[in-house]
């Protein structure tokens, strides 16, 4: 009985934070709320906050293993950040997936959850993107991930933190962030379609499918654009030209994919949460299901 | 020189071909089943290989007397060669970068393509490369191309060209903060667009030949006659005379030429341009290293396309080994065949000096030039990059000065 009600608290605080989350326009600094990118020196100011989690996804557990920053924990990209049942690879976890690693991380609905990588904020993104999946509230990247951290001269550590799990509820999926190939197929030739893999991918020289080549109309956008050599973003006054020159404007509506719909999360996450455009989805599925199925279009 | 000896010259090509070709067989079957744990693309590359040293070896292409014999000897024959070779290049590079990079403007180069910073390390190492090649008598393709005919001389060179490499590793991050890194990277399609960066690279292409020409009228060289082939009449002598044609004759630089443009036109679609200096580099510092005199980080020499210096790591047996195995291979097999091959010293001692000495300055050009006749020049100019003339036109001014070197060389 006792237990039900605390579920059921947790399960109005995820409400309103949801709710909360939608109608707020990011306000830097308001009480409670982070903002989406956070620098080295946010994170150093908010390490210790009791309800500010930060969550290691770079590339390799080994990576996390030579040193990390302080009281993170690791999450494996490849392992606990797909749904394994699925028939294409690499798809977002379930609800319950995702809410069975929450639970095992510690992480509560109410915590800031701060993503950082070592590749320049690729899985940070992808993370962020099934965080926001599940309609986490409090969520950001810090920018420039571990490379901008120690570059900085800041300390890193090989303690893992003690964890004990949480009660965690995912909550429904937001489908307004998502896209599936039969989405796609009936707008094809409206919106944008954003392809964040390398131009040899894009062009069906790079073959990572059984067919090569790109959605049609797809214009490429390779992820790397996105970020500058040390591994930040770039500028978003720099980030706005390059996505305008290309076609994408806050009017339309966009579809990011690549082949799994990691590379795709980072496009994403520069639409949605940096320039701050309305309608931007990951086509989750991407180029692994659709380079994989012979009844859909492509271009080469 | 090497004549053909008369008595290798009695067996039918088409038993040499048979015999060579099926060693070759063989060898490649063996380097696919070595190298596919490490590097899935070492098998094509060696291939790749094969086809440019037998290119090379059978049209005698050789970059450096391309340059050379302009001021050495007044004509152009390997000249004209090359820029035929770059015009098939051009053509077929646009088609595949343009399909990767629709929109030249978004701010993207074309992945693998040659285009490196302009400045002063450019012309630096474009002049240093062309008195280098003279003195020593082959660039590193012809070093490679050589050793497989059996030149003890090149393979001095080869080592030259290493430790020059060496030198430029140790001094890379001096030329990286004082020249390479601030170089305006001009791409002439982000510009103008590809058919106006196509257009400017034709004109240039056919200024050039009609400066060839222009120079060897004035320089009073007359284009020999073409032998007339001993005309067959049966099906046998047809075969015979096709075979010979392939495999024993040597062939005219313009065919050597164009079939490696076609050939780095492959390549390019397979994974990347032709280059050699990188993976030579990569020897190089992986020498140094087990010397105990590593250089250290290279700074930004991931970053720069084309050839520039590759440090340690990655799998010794990758696709930029076989390629350049490949290479001496193919040299080697084209030599058999046309009975060409044989174990050739220098008649003077002094050659030898000459090819460690050219190969130092080549090798120390190259790391300043991001690349060598091949990847700073004959995969630049197509990659539609700035820097493949300025390259070009400093590797002639060090040709020139090579020449008056060796003239001076009694």
């Amino acid at each position: 009985m006792h237990r039900l009600l605390i579920g059921n608290l947790v399960l109005f605080a995820v409400i309103v934070g949801a709710v909360a989350g939608t109608s707020a326009a990011a306000p830097a600094g308001a009480p409670g709320r982070v903002p989406s990118l956070v620098d080295p020196g946010w994170v150093a100011a908010n390490l210790a906050a009791p309800d500010v989690r930060l969550v290691d996804v770079s590339s390799t557990r080994d990576t996390y293993v030579a040193g990390h920053l302080q009281g993170a924990v690791y999450v494996d990209w490849q392992a606990d950040l797909v749904d394994p049942t699925h028939r294409v690879k690499g798809m977002a976890p379930t609800r319950e997936q995702f809410q069975a690693l929450m639970r095992r991380l510690g992480i509560r609905n109410t915590d800031a959850v701060i993503l950082y990588d070592d590749t320049s904020s690729l899985f940070a993104a992808r993370a962020f993107w099934i965080l926001k999946l599940y309609r986490h509230p409090r969520v950001a990247i810090l920018d420039g991930g571990s490379r901008r951290w120690q570059l900085e001269a800041r300390p890193l550590t090989t303690e893992t933190p003690a964890v004990s799990p949480s009660r965690y509820a995912a909550a429904p999926r937001d489908d307004s962030i998502v896209a599936t190939a039969e989405y796609l197929v009936a707008r094809l030739g409206e919106g944008v379609v954003c392809d964040a893999r390398s131009p040899q991918e894009y062009a069906g020289l790079d073959v990572r499918s059984a067919r090569g080549g790109r959605i049609p109309g797809a214009v490429n956008i390779d992820w790397r654009l996105n970020v500058t050599p040390d591994g930040s973003f770039k500028p978003v006054a720099e980030l706005r030209a390059l996505y305008a020159r290309a076609g994408h404007t806050r009017d339309r509506e966009i579809i990011v994919y690549c082949q799994t719909g990691v590379r795709a999360a980072h496009n994403w996450f520069v639409l949605k949460y940096l320039l701050g455009y309305p309608r931007v989805r990951n086509y989750d599925g991407s180029w692994e299901e659709w380079g994989n199925r012979t009844d859909l279009p492509l271009q080469r | 020189m090497s004549p053909v000896v008369g008595s290798t010259t009695i067996r039918h090509p088409l038993a040499r071909l048979l015999g060579v070709g099926g060693a070759v067989l063989v060898v490649s079957a063996v380097v696919a089943r070595l190298t596919a744990q490490a590097d899935a693309r070492a098998a094509t590359f060696w291939l790749f290989g094969l086809a440019f040293g037998f290119v090379l070896q059978r049209s005698r292409f050789c970059f450096a007397s391309a340059f050379r014999d302009l001021f050495l000897f007044g004509h152009g024959r390997t000249m004209r060669g090359i820029l035929g070779g770059l015009a098939v290049a051009t053509a077929g590079f646009a088609v595949l970068m343009q399909r990767m990079v629709p929109d030249p403007g978004l701010g993207v180069i074309a992945p693998e393509a040659h285009v490196a910073p302009l400045g002063a390390h450019l012309i630096l190492g474009g002049l240093l490369f062309g008195v280098g090649m003279v003195i020593a008598g082959g660039c590193v393709s012809g070093s490679l191309y050589r050793i497989g005919e059996g030149y003890v001389a090149s393979l001095v060179a080869l080592i030259g060209i290493m430790a020059g490499l060496a030198l430029g590793a140790h001094t890379w991050n001096f030329w990286w903060r004082a020249s390479i890194r601030g170089g305006l990277v001009l791409w002439l399609p982000r510009v103008g667009g590809y058919g106006m960066a196509l257009v400017v690279t034709f004109l240039l292409l056919v200024g050039a030949y009609l400066l060839v020409i222009w120079w060897e009228v004035r320089q009073g060289f007359r284009a020999p006659e073409p032998v007339p082939g001993r005309p067959g009449h049966t099906f046998g002598d047809r075969i015979h005379g096709a075979l010979r044609a392939v495999l024993v004759h040597g062939w005219p630089a313009s065919v050597g030429g164009v079939a490696l443009g076609v050939l780095n036109v492959f390549v390019y679609t397979a994974h990347m341009p032709w280059g050699v200096t990188g993976e030579v580099s990569r020897w190089a510092v992986g020498l140094l290293t087990l010397v105990g005199w590593d250089p250290g980080l290279l700074q930004g020499a991931g970053e720069v396309s084309g050839c520039a210096l590759v440090g340690r790591g990655g799998s010794l047996l990758s696709h930029t080994l076989t390629l350049n195995l490949g290479m001496v291979a193919g040299a080697f097999a084209g030599a058999q065949m046309a009975g060409e091959f044989r174990l050739r010293r220098p008649r003077e001692r002094r050659r030898y000096l000459q090819a460690l000495a050219g190969g130092v300055l080549m090798g120390y050009g190259a790391t300043l030039a991001m690349g060598c006749t091949l990847g700073a020049f004959f995969s630049a100019i197509p990659s539609l990059g700035a820097n493949g003339w300025v390259f070009a036109a400093a590797l002639a001014a060090g040709a020139w000065l090579g020449v008056q070197v060796l003239r001076r060389i009694p």
